[in-house]
């Protein structure tokens, strides 16, 4: 695969499941949907999709939009593509982002600076991207 | 003191040359370094009655069929999905087997035969998580996941890139004198800080390569071991803790850190009294991590741990001796069976040229790359019976 023309190459697509459903039409929507744990007691966000809160162990997981506000955990700017789809794209920043509802998503960050000071802690908002045939991916864009 | 494992001896361990590329499959891996062990230990295949085995690209293969492969009759066999960490679980899982009067023989073995694209292949879809909410959005494989855990580690603690270049030169250092290493040169600082950059703050050389190879290790009974020639060792502890703390990924020290008291405690001894440490090294940072969960320095300053203490052979506290995976190579699976090979090699008196002096020392485990981090640590202590 390595000698395959990069423009040609499709990134990793996700596989659309009944459990995942919700995320991946409302990015398509441009809407972040989340899950939170229905149970009074806990109510924590939870991402990625589970079929049960990791916290509680409840059944009970509603979805929800999220407000797309977040903050930088942790980030790098990767030079070397891991998969020939993202061999047009570096180098690029990627980023543990926190959302402000308590869940860790894991994104680009398109228009970071690759070099240069630290993005921990910087606010970010979500965007939506097109990642591949009727496929949008949630990013993350600096605020100011 | 009796011990968890009384009863159970490890008597040999084996490795193959680590290659950039082999045509072996890793059936011919796992039968050579598993020959290599019984050699070691002076037992014929004949005697062997169980089988742990940890291998990324054995499926649709599996241990059963490794058996059936080798012409082992087993009475216990164990698969390895644990990644680098089930190298420590499958010895302890053999050991118990032993010791329950199972078997008296168990090779514990691990291989793979990896170059860079297999290995980036392999881990877009590790597991669901990885698959569906990492690889897709751009996560930069192991590279990218481990660089985000050095940078949280450099602004939490004030770490540098020159304490991780400090900690891959002496493990380069260790590497020149093991004949199997992949790595034959020494590293400087100079060529550490700039290398070709991979994923920031990681630059080529804080990023093992993927590459060819096993390592096996020989678990037997003690009255198989009172037959033998050669010294033995004993298992004073081993644990294992996956997804932990939960729902957490940049939790510090992580996953050892939840295990350690108990490691200690049911070892009877306590890191003062470790002469070495084996650590999965897939990135530096990881390796401090370990020295911080595994107590051998306080939480936030293995970099200053590696500034003031000598980690290569010659030094007072000896890590990675083979030079672990970061300057011998990572094989895979067999990442995770590397420091249980060079732990028992140590502390058996077969070091040849890197020997340090030893009598007990501990081996520790990584695996299972999920969602942010890795979910599987392991550990082990283990001591030569005078």
């Amino acid at each position: 695969m390595t000698t395959a023309n990069a423009a040609m190459v499709l990134k990793p697509q996700p596989r659309v499941t009944e459990l995942t459903r919700p995320y991946w039409e409302g990015a398509n929507d441009g809407r972040l949907m989340i899950q939170r744990c229905a149970s009074p007691a806990c109510g924590k966000a939870v991402f990625y999709p589970r079929v049960c809160c990791p916290y509680c162990q409840g059944a009970q997981l509603t979805w929800f939009r999220a407000s797309g506000r977040g903050s930088i955990i942790t980030h790098t700017t990767v030079r070397r593509a891991h998969h020939d789809g993202f061999n047009a794209s570096v180098p690029y920043v990627f980023a543990a982002v926190e959302i402000e509802e308590g869940a860790l998503i894991y994104a680009e960050i398109p228009g970071a600076p690759v070099e240069g000071d630290s993005l921990v802690g910087r606010p970010v908002q979500v965007d939506f991207v097109e990642h591949g045939p009727g496929r949008r991916m949630p990013v993350f864009r600096l605020q100011a | 003191m009796a011990g968890i494992f009384e009863g159970v001896r490890i008597v040999g361990a084996g490795q193959t040359p680590y290659a950039k590329r082999s045509p072996d499959t890793v059936q011919k891996l796992l039968y050579d370094a598993g020959s290599a062990a019984l050699r070691d230990a002076g037992l014929p295949w004949s005697r062997v009655q169980g089988l742990a085995v940890t291998s990324f690209m054995l499926p649709p293969d599996n241990v059963a069929t490794v058996a059936e492969h080798l012409g082992v009759e087993a009475r216990f066999l164990f698969q390895g999905l644990y990644g680098g960490a089930s190298g420590v679980i499958g010895m302890a899982h053999a050991a118990r087997a032993i010791r329950d009067g199972t078997c008296d023989v168990v090779v514990v073995a691990a291989a793979d035969a990896f170059d860079v694209s297999s290995h980036n292949e392999t881990l877009d879809r590790f597991n669901g998580s990885v698959r569906e909410f990492m690889s897709p959005q751009g996560f930069g494989g192991a590279n990218g996941m481990f660089a985000l855990h050095t940078r949280l580690y450099m602004e939490r603690h004030g770490a540098t890139r020159e304490d991780f270049g400090r900690f891959c030169i002496a493990l380069r250092s260790n590497a020149l004198h093991n004949p199997n290493a992949l790595f034959k040169v020494p590293l400087t600082m100079d060529a550490y800080l700039n290398a070709k950059p991979i994923a920031d703050p990681l630059r080529l050389y804080d990023c093992v390569l993927p590459c060819v190879g096993a390592d096996a290790i020989v678990l037997v009974s003690e009255r198989v071991a009172r037959e033998l020639p050669g010294p033995s060792l004993r298992i004073l502890a081993a644990e294992e803790l996956h997804n932990a703390p939960a729902n957490d990924v940049y939790a510090t020290p992580g996953g050892w850190s939840g295990f350690a008291d108990r490691l200690y405690a049911r070892a009877g001894c306590g890191p003062k009294d470790l002469h070495f440490a084996q650590l999965y090294d897939d990135y530096p940072v990881m390796c401090f991590v370990q020295l911080e969960g595994l107590g051998i320095c306080a939480p936030g300053t293995a970099h200053r741990f590696v500034r003031d203490t000598d980690i290569t052979l010659r030094g007072s506290f000896p890590v990675n001796t083979g030079g672990g995976q970061l300057s011998a190579g990572q094989a895979g699976a067999a990442g995770g069976t590397i420091g249980v090979y060079e732990g028992v090699t140590q502390l058996l008196g077969r070091a040849g040229d890197r020997q340090v002096k030893c009598q007990r020392g501990v081996v520790a485990g990584y695996g299972m790359i999920a969602y942010g981090r890795g979910l599987s640590s392991s550990a082990a202590i283990l001591e030569r019976v005078e």
